[in-house]
């Protein structure tokens, strides 16, 4: 014991020798402050550095598990994470929650239920649960992620590509046999083609009063048309001329006037 | 061990279906349970290899050979067998969520891929070489995102230089793998251990044993919202353990806080 230990209970000795001796009334009121605060202290079980000492000799309470599970790791020399639990959080353990603590114990219940990594202590509490008993991986989510190393299409992808493909060289397909049965013109010679290079039709063919075979130049000859631009105004104006032709050649094949 | 179907057809040409993995997953049942050793051509006609079987010793070397020389197909088979095991043993317990082990795999798996010619047939068969790639990528994600926990770069830096040093390489897998997890849960003991006992035991029940909370509150003697309390605490002690020893994630300062 040290020497200001030593002091102390020569003090508190001669205080109880003096409380013997003269009775209450000696008592300042500092010292009778100092005597309730020990005795709340005492009832509320809060540590006091005498109270635990007279405590602990008088009534030496169990050795905490944990606390003895360090003691024990050390000694042994095995590795120890922390250091000792102290005994205030073991009798914390079950004290009240303020209301800031219950919702942060509310908000932690709704994550684990909903599994929701972006919580912290649930992201703690998968890592606890995933060292200790992990799952194996899916299969499916395994060939994922080997796919790509190995870079092997997959066949779903294979079939989209195919599928994809066909499909668009279909469209183009149309498209172009499209705008062929609509606009032929466009795929004949520009119109600058003279007309003398216009095949004539077939003899068999030819009906007297049809419409000859002829250029698009003519149509074009006004001059309320640019030299570039306006393609929509050029092919109604081919469009409008053709469907005349068509129709005065069907009725020259009828015998119609 | 049981014999496995090895001559594959497999993947980039005939494509992967959920139909052949239930398939799969059967016959593997089937093949372990009545230890029936099925020829590798009859049951390659009909399914790809089974992830998680193991390989006979010979035929591994063989599979090992062709895939240096190139063959995907060969390398796919192997990757196949032993990656779910990396990922349930070495990748998952180390690096804690499944995301990121997830990563950890596909990066194991290319960047085996990218190596494999560099690979040298040992007696002790693939495996360990495979487990070394893996903790290497596990420990490179540990170093550099710094917010996993139980497991630090240190742990897993030893666990390389032990398996360089190949002190105890063995041929059997299995051995690996109990090993591996053995040392994963020895790290879960080792932390629950510094807690409360109260605490350690809400932490178990719940989020090990993943009771219901109802079935622990009753446990623990409290009522269900107490048991929430409990819980909350236990975990927010855990999480400021660890970031005393520098192995917890630090990013929310109001949860180790409470």
């Amino acid at each position: 014991m040290s020497n200001k230990d030593e002091k102390s209970d020569l003090d508190l000795r001669g205080s109880g020798e003096a409380l013997g001796g003269s009775g209450e009334q000696e008592l300042s009121s500092g010292e009778r402050a100092e005597a309730s605060a020990l005795r709340d202290s005492l009832e509320t079980g809060s540590v006091d550095a005498m109270a635990s000492l007279l405590t602990a000799a008088l009534r030496p309470g169990e050795l905490d598990d944990a606390v003895h599970e360090q003691i024990l790791a050390a000694a042994l020399g095995l590795t120890v994470q922390s250091a000792v639990v102290p005994s205030s959080v073991a009798l914390a353990a079950e004290a009240p929650a303020d209301q800031k603590e219950q919702l942060a114990a509310d908000a932690l219940r709704a994550a684990l239920d909903a599994q929701r990594v972006d919580h912290p202590l649930v992201t703690l509490a998968h890592a606890l649960k995933n060292a200790d008993a992990p799952r194996p991986i899916d299969d499916i989510k395994n060939e994922a992620l080997l796919r790509p190393a190995l870079k092997l299409p997959s066949r779903r992808n294979s079939r989209r590509v195919a599928f994809g493909a066909t499909l668009g060289a279909l469209a183009l397909a149309a498209g172009f046999v499209g705008l062929y049965v609509s606009s032929p013109g466009l795929f004949s010679a520009p119109q600058a083609a003279p007309a003398a290079m216009v095949a004539p039709p077939p003899a068999d063919l030819f009906v007297p009063g049809m419409v000859e075979v002829r250029s698009t130049t003519e149509l074009f000859q006004a001059e309320d048309f640019p030299r570039t631009g306006g393609a929509t105004r050029r092919i109604d104006r081919i469009s409008t001329a053709r469907q005349a032709d068509l129709r005065q050649n069907r009725f020259a094949e009828w015998g119609l006037p | 061990m049981t014999a496995v179907p090895l001559e594959s057809p497999f993947p980039g040409e005939l494509g992967f279906a959920p139909v052949g993995v239930a398939i799969r997953a059967l016959l593997t049942r089937l093949s372990m349970a009545v230890s029936v050793s099925v020829q590798p051509a009859t049951l390659a006609a009909i399914v790809r290899p089974v992830a998680g079987l193991r390989f006979e010793p010979g035929v591994e070397q063989e599979l090992c050979a062709r895939a240096k020389s190139g063959d995907r197909v060969a390398l796919g088979s192997i990757l196949r067998a032993y990656g779910p095991i990396l990922y349930r043993s070495v990748l998952l317990p180390r690096l804690g969520s499944d995301a990121v082990a997830q990563d950890a795999l596909a990066e194991t798996y290319a960047r085996v891929v990218e190596r494999f010619d560099q690979y040298e047939w040992q007696d002790c068969g693939v495996y360990p070489w495979l487990r070394v790639v893996a903790l290497r990528i596990a420990l490179d994600i540990l170093r550099s995102k710094k917010r996993e926990m139980l497991f630090e770069p240190d742990d897993l830096a030893r666990e390389i230089d032990k398996a360089d040093k190949g002190g105890k390489a063995t041929i059997d897998v299995e051995l690996y793998e109990a090993r591996d997890m053995e040392a994963a849960r020895a790290k879960v003991d080792a932390a629950l251990k510094t807690l409360n006992p109260r605490y350690e035991r809400a932490i178990r029940l719940r989020v090990l044993e993943e009771r219901p909370r109802e079935d622990v509150a009753r446990e623990l003697g409290v009522s269900v919202a107490t048991f929430d309390v409990v819980l909350h605490r236990a975990l927010s002690s855990l999480k400021k353990t660890l970031q005393k020893a520098g192995l917890a994630p630090v990013g929310d300062k109001s949860e180790s806080a409470s």
